[in-house]
C-alpha cells in the first residue's frame, strides 16, 4: 500500500516536473539564425511526450488504486520482490551517506586519507569476522590504487584544498 | 606485467631526458615535477597534439614532463572553470585560443582571471569543398549564392564558435548569407566528402591528406598572403574581402604566480618553440608562416585587440 | 592486394618484436577495459609517448590492440560486478550480471568472450577485404540518415524492458531528457544545466552509466545485508557449449553487420553499435522475454557489435583519414606524431603498415580469445573476496576512475546522483534499459535531426524521403508495430481480468 502510495506521488512529481520543464524550455534565448531547429525543438518533443505518459501511467495507478485500494493480492515473485530483510533502510542510508561523505571528503583532505577513512568505515557497515583483514585491507588497497594511477598511469587523484593539497602534491 | 613493461619503457624515456638535461637559469628547483595543461579540446586533437609536441623538447630540457589534461565539452567553459580552482604553484597551465577569447566576449569567462604566458602558433584557415562539388572556385560560391541566397551550407565545428565568428566576418565583408552547419570534427569532413553540406572550414593541418589526394579541394584561404604548398588557392584579402581571422594557440597561468617561474617557463617555451623537431611538426601543418613567437606582454596586447575584434564580431553576429 | 599481405607479413615476421607488442597491447587493453572508468581511449591516450620508441606500424599495432582488449575488457567487471568498465560494455551488464546471479558467470563470460571474438574477427575480415568501398558507403550517411539509424535504435525502448509499453516509453523518454543537459551543440545555449558551469559539458555517459548499475547494486547489496545477498558462487569461467553458443548464430551475424556498418560511420562508435546490436536482438529473437534476466543472445548481441565496431571504424581513418570513433581520433593523433599524413593516400603510400595493423588487428583478436579467459579469471578471483571489503573497494574504484577519465569532480557528482537514479529507476519498476538506450541515442537523434533540418531547407518530408534515411524509419515504424503486437499476442491468458491490474506488473 505504501508503495503504491509513493508510486502515485513519483509519477505524480514526475508529470509535473515534465510541464514545468517543457516551459523552461519554451524560455530557452532564441537563436536568430537557427530560428527554425533552435534550441527548444527537441526538448520539447520530448518533454511533452514524457508529461503524457506520466500524466497517463498516473491515470493508471490512481484508478487502480481506487479499484482495489487494498491492493490486489501479490503474486510469489512480487511478495519475494517487496521483502526487505531488518535493518534494510538503516543499512541502505547508512551506505549512501557513507558514500557522499566520502565523495566530499575526497575534495576537502585528498584521495588518500579520504580513500583510507571510507574503507575502514564500509568494512563494518556489514558482518564480518576477521578485523585483521577489515584493518589492514583499507591502507594496503589505497596505497596500491595511489599507485597505480599517480605512477604508472600518470593520472591524477583528487588531492584536497588547503594543507590538504600540499600534502597531496608532495605525495603523487 | 604490462605495468613492468610501461616502467621499463618509461625509465629508457627518463634516462635520455636526464642526459640531455639542461639547466634552467632563472628559477632552479623549478619545475620539480609534472607540469599540467589544461585544455578544453578532444585527446588527440589539434591542440592536445601541438601541446604533446611543444612538450617534447621541454621535457628534455627538464626532465619533467608537461602532459595536456582534457575537459572537453561546455565550449570550454568547464576546462576554464577547473584551471581558475586550481592554485597558483606554476604547475597548471591552461591553453588559450580564439576559443577561449569568443566566451570571453560573450560573457561566458571572464579572462582577467589568467596571465597570458605565450602564444607559439598562428594557424590560418580554408575553405574546402568535395571535388564533386559544382563549386570551383570563389566566383562559384558567389554567383551560387547570388542566384539562391542562404541556400550554401558551410559546415563547421562548435557551437558559436571560432568558425563560425570566422563565416560571419566573410558574410559580413562579401554581403554573403553562408549558413553556418555545426558538426563534430569527423562528421564534417564526412558530410562534406558525401556531398551533404556544399563546403566546410578548416585549417591545412587535419585535411592534408584528404587535400594531397585531391578528396578535398580547398577554394579560398584566410590569411595575408597565399600558402607556398597551395600557391593556386587565393586569400580572401586579395579577392577583397578582409578577413584574415586565424585560429592562434598559446598558453596562460595565473596571475599570482612566482614571476622567476613564469620566466623560466618564458625562456623554456621560447627555446621550445625553436627546436628543430617542433619546427617539422609545425610545417607538416604549413604552421610556420604566421606563428611569431610572442611572450607576457606581447600576447597580452594581441588578446585584448583579439577580445575587441571579436566582441564586435559577435555582436554583428546577433549574439 | 595479395603482395601487400605478403610484404607486411614479412615485415612482421622480421620484427619479432611486433608480436610482443600485441600480445602487451591486448593484456593492457583488457586491463584498461575492465577498470571502472578508465577507458580504452584513455588506454589508447596513455600509450601514445609509448609509441616514439617504435616505427610507426609498430605504434600502430601497439594501439590497435589496446582498442580490441579494451572493447572486450568491459564486460568482465560488467558482468561479475555490474560494473560496466567501458561505456561500450554498459549493454553487456543488462543481461551477463543476471546470468552471473543465477550462477553462470563461466558461461556468460564465455558467450562474451566468444562472441567479441566474432564480432572482432568479423570486422576486421571486412576492414581487410572492403575498407574503401564500405568508407564510400559510409559517407553516404548524412545527418537525415544518422537520425533514422538512431530513431530505429530508440523505437526499441518501448518494449524492451519487458514491462508495460507505458513503463518503457517513460524511462527512455526520461533518458532522452537526461541527455539534454549541457551545451546546445548547435545554438551554444546552456540547457538545464541550473547555473552550473561544469554541467555544460552535459552529462558524463560513462559516470552515469556507473552509478546506474555499480553504485546503485552496491547500495543494493549493503542495504540487504549478508543473509539476501546472492552471491556469485561459481567462479569458475565454464565455457558455454558449442551448442549453447551455435543457439545464438543468427545473432552474432546480425550483430556483427550491424557493429561494422555503425563502427565505420564518423562519430558513433562502439557503444551505440552495442546498443543497436542489442535492441535488434531483442526484436528478432523467438525468446524476448528472457532479456534483461539473463539471456545468452543479450551478451552475445552487444559484444559482437561493438567489437565488429573496432573493425569498421578502422575503416574511415585508415581509408580515408577521417576517425570512426573517439579512439581512432586518438590513433590518428598518434599517427601524424609520426609524420605520416591519414588520408586516402595511406594504403598506397604505407601499404606496410595498413596491413600491417589488418594482421595485427586479426592476431589481436585470437590473442583475445586466449588472454581474455585468463583476465576473466583473475578478475572473478575478486568473487572470493569477502564483500564487506569488495563493495567498498568498487565504490573507491569507480569514484577514481571517474574523476580521472575528465579531472572533473562534476563527474563523480553525476555518478552519485545516478547511484540514487538506478535505484529509483528499480524501485519504480521502469526499466533501466530503455532509459540508457535514450541517454545514448537521444543526442546522436537531436543534434542529426537538426542538422539534417537545415540541410533539409527545413522540409522534414525531403529528409525522411531520402532512399537510406526512408528505408530506416520505414524499418522502425514497422518493428515497432510488429513489437506491440507482439506484446499484445504474448499476454499470458492466466494474468489476473482487472485490466487496471495489467501494469503493475513490472
Amino acid at each position: 500500500m505504501l508503495h503504491k502510495l509513493f508510486e502515485v506521488a513519483a509519477f505524480a512529481a514526475m508529470t509535473i516536473a515534465s510541464v514545468a520543464l517543457w516551459f523552461s524550455a519554451d524560455a530557452l534565448p532564441v537563436s536568430k539564425r537557427y530560428a527554425q531547429v533552435d534550441a527548444d525543438l527537441w526538448p520539447k518533443m520530448v518533454f511533452g511526450a514524457l508529461a503524457i505518459c506520466c500524466a497517463v501511467h498516473l491515470a493508471q495507478k490512481v484508478a487502480g488504486l481506487i479499484a482495489a485500494p487494498s491492493g490486489m493480492p501479490l503474486s510469489e515473485d512480487e511478495k519475494l520482490e517487496a521483502y526487505r530483510p531488518e535493518g534494510y533502510h538503516l543499512r541502505l542510508a547508512l551506505t549512501g551517506g557513507l558514500v557522499v561523505g566520502y565523495f566530499f571528503a575526497l575534495q576537502y583532505i585528498g584521495f588518500l586519507l579520504a580513500t583510507v577513512i571510507f574503507l575502514w568505515a564500509g568494512a563494518w557497515i556489514l558482518p564480518f569476522k576477521n578485523t585483521a583483514a577489515k584493518l589492514t585491507f583499507a591502507p594496503v588497497f589505497t596505497v596500491l590504487l595511489a599507485v597505480l594511477f599517480s605512477y604508472g598511469l600518470q593520472l591524477s587523484l583528487p588531492r584536497g584544498t588547503g594543507v590538504f593539497y600540499d600534502l597531496s602534491q608532495a605525495l603523487f | 606485467m604490462e605495468i613492468n613493461v610501461l616502467k621499463a619503457l618509461g625509465s629508457a624515456v627518463v634516462t635520455t631526458s636526464v642526459v640531455l638535461t639542461a639547466v634552467a637559469a632563472q628559477a632552479a628547483d623549478y619545475p620539480a615535477r609534472t607540469v599540467e595543461v589544461i585544455h578544453q579540446y578532444g585527446p588527440g586533437g589539434g591542440t592536445d597534439r601541438f601541446i604533446r609536441a611543444i612538450a617534447e623538447p621541454m621535457q628534455e630540457a627538464t626532465g619533467q614532463s608537461f602532459v595536456p589534461i582534457s575537459i572537453t565539452g561546455g565550449n570550454g567553459v568547464p576546462a576554464y572553470v577547473s584551471f581558475l580552482q586550481r592554485p597558483a604553484n606554476g604547475y597548471t597551465l591552461v591553453s588559450l585560443s580564439p576559443d577561449d577569447v569568443i566566451n570571453a566576449a560573450l560573457g561566458r569567462i571572464d579572462l582577467s582571471q589568467v596571465m597570458p604566458l605565450v602564444r607559439i602558433q598562428y594557424d590560418q584557415g580554408l575553405l574546402l569543398v568535395s571535388k564533386d562539388s559544382a563549386l570551383k572556385s570563389l566566383d562559384d560560391l558567389l554567383d551560387a549564392e547570388k542566384a539562391n541566397p542562404g541556400g550554401i551550407k558551410v559546415g563547421v565545428t562548435g557551437s558559436a564558435g571560432f568558425d563560425d565568428a570566422l563565416i560571419g566576418l566573410f558574410n559580413e565583408k562579401a554581403g554573403t548569407e553562408l549558413a553556418t552547419v555545426p558538426f563534430g570534427a569527423a562528421e564534417m569532413v564526412s558530410n562534406t566528402l558525401g556531398g551533404h553540406v556544399d563546403m566546410m572550414y578548416e585549417e591545412y593541418g587535419p585535411t592534408r591528406g584528404l587535400i594531397e589526394s585531391g578528396d578535398l579541394v580547398p577554394i579560398l584561404l584566410f590569411s595575408d598572403e597565399r600558402l607556398p604548398e597551395l600557391p593556386d588557392v587565393p586569400t580572401a584579402k586579395e579577392s577583397g574581402y578582409d578577413v584574415t581571422l586565424g585560429r592562434w594557440r598559446g598558453f596562460g597561468i595565473k596571475p599570482d604566480t612566482d614571476a622567476a617561474e613564469i620566466e623560466t617557463l618564458v625562456s623554456l617555451f621560447r627555446d621550445a618553440s625553436a627546436n628543430e623537431g617542433y619546427k617539422k611538426i609545425e610545417a607538416d601543418s604549413a604552421l610556420q608562416y604566421r606563428s611569431e613567437f610572442q611572450g607576457p606582454d606581447e600576447f597580452k596586447a594581441f588578446i585584448d585587440e583579439e577580445i575587441a575584434t571579436y566582441t564586435e564580431i559577435m555582436k554583428q553576429l546577433g549574439y | 592486394m595479395l603482395d601487400a599481405f605478403i610484404s607486411a607479413a614479412g615485415y612482421m615476421l622480421g620484427n619479432p618484436m611486433s608480436f610482443l607488442l600485441i600480445i602487451f597491447s591486448v593484456i593492457w587493453g583488457i586491463m584498461f577495459g575492465a577498470v571502472p572508468g578508465l577507458t580504452g581511449i584513455v588506454g589508447v591516450a596513455l600509450l601514445i609517448p609509448f609509441t616514439f620508441a617504435f616505427d610507426p606500424t609498430q605504434g600502430m599495432l601497439l594501439l590497435g590492440g589496446v582498442y580490441v582488449g579494451s572493447t572486450f575488457g568491459g564486460s568482465i567487471s560488467a558482468i561479475l560486478f555490474n560494473t560496466p568498465g567501458s561505456p561500450e560494455a554498459a549493454c553487456t551488464s543488462l543481461d551477463g550480471y543476471p546470468m552471473a546471479k543465477r550462477g553462470e558467470a563461466g558461461k556468460a563470460l564465455g558467450i562474451a568472450l566468444a562472441a567479441s571474438a566474432v564480432g572482432g574477427i568479423f570486422g576486421t575480415l571486412v576492414l581487410m577485404f572492403a575498407a574503401p568501398p564500405l568508407a564510400r558507403l559510409a559517407l553516404e550517411f548524412g545527418p537525415a540518415e544518422y537520425f533514422a539509424l538512431a530513431v530505429l535504435g530508440i523505437t526499441a525502448i518501448a518494449s524492451i524492458g519487458g514491462g508495460s509499453l507505458i513503463k518503457g516509453l517513460i524511462a527512455g523518454l526520461l533518458g532522452l531528457a537526461v541527455a539534454l543537459i549541457g551545451l546546445d551543440p548547435l545554438t551554444g545555449v546552456a540547457r538545464f544545466t541550473f547555473g552550473n558551469m561544469m554541467l555544460l559539458t552535459g552529462v558524463s555517459f560513462i559516470a552515469a552509466i556507473i552509478g546506474i548499475f555499480a553504485l546503485a547494486e552496491v547500495l543494493q547489496r549493503f542495504a540487504d545485508g549478508l543473509h539476501k545477498a546472492e552471491a556469485i558462487t561459481e567462479v569458475s569461467t565454464k565455457l558455454p557449449s558449442w551448442a549453447e553458443f551455435i543457439a545464438t548464430k543468427a545473432t552474432l551475424l546480425r550483430s556483427s553487420i550491424i557493429g561494422t556498418i555503425i563502427g565505420a560511420l564518423p562519430g558513433v562508435g562502439a557503444t551505440t553499435a552495442a546498443f543497436i546490436s542489442y535492441s535488434e536482438a531483442f526484436r528478432w529473437s523467438k525468446r524476448p522475454e528472457l532479456f534483461g534476466k539473463g539471456s545468452a543472445e543479450g551478451i552475445a548481441a552487444p559484444e559482437s557489435g561493438n567489437n565488429a565496431a573496432v573493425g569498421g571504424s578502422m575503416i574511415p581513418l585508415l581509408a580515408l583519414g577521417i576517425p570512426g570513433s573517439a579512439t581512432t581520433a586518438v590513433m590518428i593523433g598518434g599517427l601524424t606524431i609520426h609524420g605520416i599524413v591519414p588520408g586516402p593516400m595511406l594504403m598506397q603510400n604505407n601499404s606496410d603498415l595498413v596491413y600491417s595493423v589488418f594482421i595485427g588487428m586479426f592476431l589481436a583478436n585470437v590473442l583475445m580469445l586466449v588472454f581474455g579467459l585468463r583476465a576473466a579469471r583473475l578478475f572473478a578471483l575478486v568473487l572470493k573476496a569477502p564483500y564487506p571489503l569488495v563493495g567498498p573497494a568498487i565504490v573507491v574504484l569507480c569514484m577514481t576512475g571517474v574523476f580521472a577519465l575528465n579531472n572533473n569532480v562534476s563527474d563523480v557528482a553525476v555518478m552519485l546522483v545516478f547511484g540514487g537514479v538506478g535505484f529509483l529507476l528499480k524501485s519504480l519498476g521502469l526499466p533501466v534499459a530503455s532509459f540508457i538506450i535514450g541517454l545514448v541515442l537521444g543526442p546522436i537523434a537531436e543534434v542529426s535531426l537538426r542538422q539534417g533540418l537545415i540541410l533539409a531547407d527545413y522540409d522534414f518530408v525531403a529528409m525522411a524521403t531520402r532512399p537510406i534515411a526512408g528505408t530506416l524509419l520505414l524499418l522502425s515504424v514497422l518493428s515497432l508495430a510488429y513489437g506491440v503486437w507482439g506484446q499484445l499476442r504474448r499476454r499470458p491468458p492466466q494474468d489476473p481480468p482487472n485490466p487496471q491490474a495489467e501494469p503493475e506488473r513490472a
